[in-house]
């Protein structure tokens, strides 16, 4: 695909760069000369340096042949204006970053008669296909994570019947075996590895060690009873405090009360204080300070199911977290702007570190899609992909059984949904066409996949 | 019969069940003999106890995923069709309403093999577009389950 990325902020310079490890084209544009020089030394890139928002930049990115453009620099107004005026050139798809919702709502334009039908204007049709606003992708990853009974990242493949979780290793149960000793109780697969900033496609004979993050894929329904070899099931958090009032933790806490969650949010702003609460019915606004542990536990901390860090200050988030934990929560999440820092946050006791970042480009990774496929989640920072294909008549992979097909290096298939039924492998029945088959790969021989799932 | 029919407008319900796929096809086809263009619609039907112009945001981007998927079909049969979104009480007349609107010459409309107190029910929507288009109707059933006709 040739890809053109209007922006090379933290958005862009990551999307860029996921995007060339993934092999496609990619040019990225970029007013300012410093952040081009940066992405055109540590990208595999082409770096076209202008304003986006200005038709000859655009058409000297070769907009008119790109089949997607990505505009994320931090105006929304530019985003918006880049992917009418691509769209306009020629561009198949495009997709803008976008914080404020109102540039993105639906439209009703009304009828002749009262009662006639009502017509939704839709963003789509002035020219942005998608639109991504990844504080929204990361308050609502918050609250997915949150209405499960562990608190781990998750995402859903083959319409939510199959599920990947990341799990952490601290239990003696699986702390120190292999993982063919694991005594996991039903079939799954450990999809990766995550040791410390290291991604492993672990084998039968890979020992976990304390603090190893196990991403595990198998059916939703089973989900559960695997879980509980990794850490106690909880119930669904009932008091949830959240430090900092921004968009994200508006947004979780106005989720959370709506299914009746205790909601306690604490903000420094005296102004967003009083703003946020005379917006949330039922949540509970405290005006406060740093995270000091006085502050915390007075505020009932060590007696809520869940903490979330979500201020704009990554570092101050993450203390937060840690100060939580230290007062007595059970889980903490807490927000990083750079992905590189999940595995750091999570390595000295955070639970769940999300990055708005990541969501954001996997929320775009998602848009985009591979030849075939419906459904796709990032793993760990960015190394590899879960990617669910729908076979075809004429796939290459249909009447094979699974051990049949030479997968490259570094991608294996996760699971095979038929009908109602998820089949983990080993499995000798031959993949059909109909079937979902759920393959994890590294981002390098991502192409290669998508060739088996090709017409032969 | 269609393929002497002067058509330029096609329009296609689609309701994201597992008839879409067939009729944007059977849509498709027919618009190339002519070179018509196809516009898939989909109806948010909004019930009483809410004002029509209720924002309904959920159920809003449920139907544009709709629409869109029904869009890369089309493009699989390398036709690039148009498609509306509309929000109405009832999906019948609403789609009368684009079909007149619109000036469509054709509908094609899909229904599933649906069985009620023992014999075959299309459903209101498809039995007002019959009854009520202004305009040449193609619908299409999918085939029934092995012993489900009678």
């Amino acid at each position: 695909m040739y890809i053109v990325v209007v922006g090379a902020g933290a958005a862009g310079f990551y999307l860029a760069s996921l995007l060339s490890r993934e092999k496609q084209d990619v040019v990225v544009v970029e007013q300012d000369e410093e952040a081009a020089e940066r992405a055109r030394r540590q990208l595999d890139v082409a770096v076209v340096v202008g304003n986006a928002a200005v038709p000859k930049v655009l058409w000297q990115a070769e907009v008119q042949r790109a089949d997607l453009v990505v505009a994320v620099t931090g105006v929304d107004e530019t985003n918006m204006i880049t992917c009418f005026m691509a769209k306009e050139l020629g561009a198949k798809k495009t997709v803008a970053r976008v914080r404020n919702p109102e540039f993105s709502s639906y439209l009703l334009v009304g009828a002749k008669s009262p009662h006639g039908p009502r017509k939704v204007v839709r963003p789509k049709s002035l020219g942005v296909d998608l639109f991504v606003n990844p504080e929204h992708e990361a308050a609502r990853e918050i609250v997915s994570i949150l209405s499960g009974l562990y608190v781990t990242s998750m995402e859903e493949f083959a319409e939510g019947r199959v599920q990947l979780r990341e799990f952490k290793a601290v239990s003696p149960a699986v702390v120190g075996k292999t993982l063919e000793q694991i005594p996991f109780p039903r079939p799954c697969v450990v999809a990766m590895l995550s040791r410390g900033e290291d991604m492993l496609t672990p084998s039968g004979n890979e020992v976990v060690i304390h603090g190893d993050r196990l991403h595990l894929l198998a059916a939703k329904k089973d989900m559960d009873e695997l879980g509980a070899i990794f850490e106690v099931p909880r119930h669904p958090p009932r008091r949830v405090v959240i430090f900092g009032a921004g968009t994200i933790g508006f947004h979780v806490a106005e989720a959370l009360e709506k299914r009746g969650v205790q909601v306690k949010l604490i903000e420094k702003s005296i102004a967003r204080s009083q703003e946020i609460s005379a917006k949330l019915k039922r949540t509970v606004v405290v005006q406060g300070g740093g995270p000091d542990r006085e502050l915390l536990s007075d505020e009932g901390v060590a007696q809520s199911d869940a903490f979330v860090a979500a201020t704009g200050d990554e570092s101050l988030n993450i203390l937060a977290g840690l100060v939580a934990k230290n007062v007595g929560v059970s889980k903490n999440i807490v927000l990083v702007d750079k992905p590189e820092y999940i595995p750091l946050a999570e390595a000295v006791g955070v639970d769940v570190a999300l990055s708005p970042l990541l969501l954001c480009g996997s929320r775009i990774a998602r848009y985009i899609l591979h030849g075939g496929a419906v459904s796709v989640a990032l793993l760990g920072k960015e190394d590899a992909q879960v990617i669910e294909f729908i076979v075809g008549p004429s796939a290459r992979v249909s009447k094979h059984t699974v051990g049949e097909i030479d997968w490259p290096k570094g991608a294996r298939v996760g699971a095979v949904i038929r009908g109602d039924d998820v089949v983990i492998p080993p499995d000798t029945t031959p993949i059909q066409p109909g079937d979902h088959v759920i393959v994890v790969s590294a981002l390098s021989v991502i192409p290669s996949v998508e060739r088996i799932f090709k017409s032969a | 019969m269609l393929r002497r029919m002067e058509i330029e407008k096609v329009l296609v319900p689609v309701s994201g069940n597992c008839v879409d796929g067939e009729v944007i096809r059977l849509a498709c086809e027919f618009a190339q003999k002519s070179g018509a263009s196809v516009c898939a619609v989909y109806v948010i039907e909004v019930e009483r106890s809410l004002p029509l112009d209720a924002s309904l945001e959920q159920k809003t981007a449920e139907a544009e995923e709709i629409v869109s998927r029904a869009q890369e079909l089309a493009l699989e049969y390398g036709y690039h069709i148009d498609t509306g979104l509309l929000q109405a009480r009832e999906a019948g007349p609403a789609i009368i309403h684009e079909a007149v609107e619109g000036r469509a010459d054709l509908i094609v409309l899909g229904v599933g093999y649906r069985r009620r107190l023992g014999v075959f029910d299309m459903g209101n929507t498809t039995s007002h577009v019959l009854k009520e288009a202004p305009c040449h109707v193609v619908l299409y059933r999918e085939p029934a389950a092995p012993g489900s006709a009678e």
